[in-house]
């Protein structure tokens, strides 16, 4: 009865534990975002530590390599998009410590489509990236207006409109991308290592029990 | 990493904990559950050195100290570390335990034998059990990487350097511990 009662528990621990999602050989990340042409990314250690002098690697959806390079001394490398392909970006941080991060061809593909009017947005509101929302918007609607009148379009169309918004809003979620990026990598605090050192013990303690059944 | 790979990792260090549970008697017990401890703790602290980040594995230690029953300390700290952490990760636990465990048992049966000895002959061997458990693991870990379709000599050769550091670092400490224990508690090397 009691070793049914053990049983079952470990298989429950067992199922559960096979549910946990797929994690990769230790805890570097790297965390990747697209603006303009180029894709930008940032890698981290647990605890925030930025991953330095690493080789990143870029590969397509076939896994052909496309290109590489290293992070510089903030954990950072950005690369033009190579081709219009999902992307893998691979961090080879040694030790078998491993990241991956994937752009889908989506992602890839509109930021070659509306990089033309993008560029043109951020040059003319890229002075202003302290204004607030409502001006960045407003900057970038500057930015549409014609020059001259006389080759511009009577009012904006749907579409101008639309990478109108998406360049200002790029411009605007970047730094949340970034403080996201941060919030990814939480380092292990004092209270998981307590915890886990206390597990030790429990375990030791089954251990103990188990051994004195024997006996 | 492919299946088959992790499924026979999984089955080899299965195995090994197996025999781990089987020599685990009554007094082995409160070693193995202290060193386990100190590997889950060993391994969340992570140190610069030069570019990288790297942290110590104390697998020498373990082997040096427990033999087979490194095996079930090792697995018993890398799924708390799964677990919390999500360090390593539920389906690399196999070929994780396998990499760290293997080498602390073959230094065992390498290195046990010279702990009889004097101290300058049990000092290094306490050394050599440090950093060539650190260099076996990471052979084990570019084989594994062999077998995931990479170039092997590229991979093994860059993991292994990456290692170096940490193999003098393990060494050293290793050094001092069986030293230490061979002072203060002999016992505990038996």
């Amino acid at each position: 009865m009691n070793r049914r009662c053990l049983f079952s528990a470990v298989a429950v621990m067992l199922i559960w534990l096979l549910l946990q999602p797929l994690a990769h050989a230790h805890r570097v990340t790297i965390f990747a975002w697209i603006e303009g042409q180029r894709v930008y990314t940032e890698s981290k250690f647990p605890g925030g530590r930025h991953v330095i002098e690493t080789p990143v690697v870029v590969y397509d959806g076939q896994g052909n390599r496309l290109l590489a390079g290293k992070t510089d001394d903030t954990g950072r490398f950005s690369f033009e998009i190579p081709k219009a392909a999902p992307l893998d970006i691979v961090l080879e941080a040694g030790q078998g410590h491993q990241a991956e991060w994937q752009l889908s061809e989506k992602e890839v593909r509109k930021a070659l489509g509306k990089s033309v009017g993008d560029a043109q947005a951020r040059n003319a509101g890229g002075d202003e990236s302290t204004g607030d929302m409502g001006k960045g918007s407003e900057s970038a609607r500057r930015a549409a207006d014609p020059p001259t009148p006389a080759d511009a379009p009577p009012c904006l169309d749907a579409e101008r409109v639309q990478e109108i918004v998406e360049a200002s809003l790029e411009r605007k979620m970047t730094p949340i991308m970034q403080s996201l990026a941060a919030l990814q990598t939480p380092g292990p605090t004092l209270t998981d290592i307590l915890g886990g050192i206390g597990y030790i013990i429990g375990l030791s303690g089954i251990g103990f029990y188990v051994a004195a059944r024997k006996k | 990493m492919t299946w088959p790979v992790l499924a026979s990792a999984a089955a080899f260090a299965g195995a090994g904990t197996a025999i781990g549970f089987r020599k685990l008697d009554y007094e082995a017990i409160p070693k193995t559950g202290i060193l386990s401890a100190a590997f889950f703790v060993a391994s969340l602290i992570h140190v610069p050195i030069g570019p990288s980040n790297v942290h110590l594995i104390l697998n020498g230690l373990l082997g040096m100290m427990l033999g087979w029953a490194a095996f079930p300390a090792i697995l018993v700290a890398l799924v708390l570390q799964a677990i919390f952490f999500q360090y390593g990760g539920i389906t690399t636990l196999g070929v994780n335990t396998l990499i760290m465990a293997l080498p602390a048992v073959a230094c065992y049966y390498l290195f046990y034998p010279f702990l009889r000895a004097k101290p300058a002959v049990y000092l290094s061997a306490g050394f050599a059990c440090g950093a060539v458990s650190v260099f076996l693991s990471g052979v084990l870990v570019g084989a594994v990487l062999v077998f995931s379709q990479q170039h092997f000599l590229e991979v093994a050769i860059l993991v292994v350097s990456a290692h170096l550091p940490v193999m003098i670092v393990e060494g050293i400490i290793t050094l001092f511990c069986v030293g230490f224990l061979k002072k203060v508690q002999p016992l505990m090397l038996q």
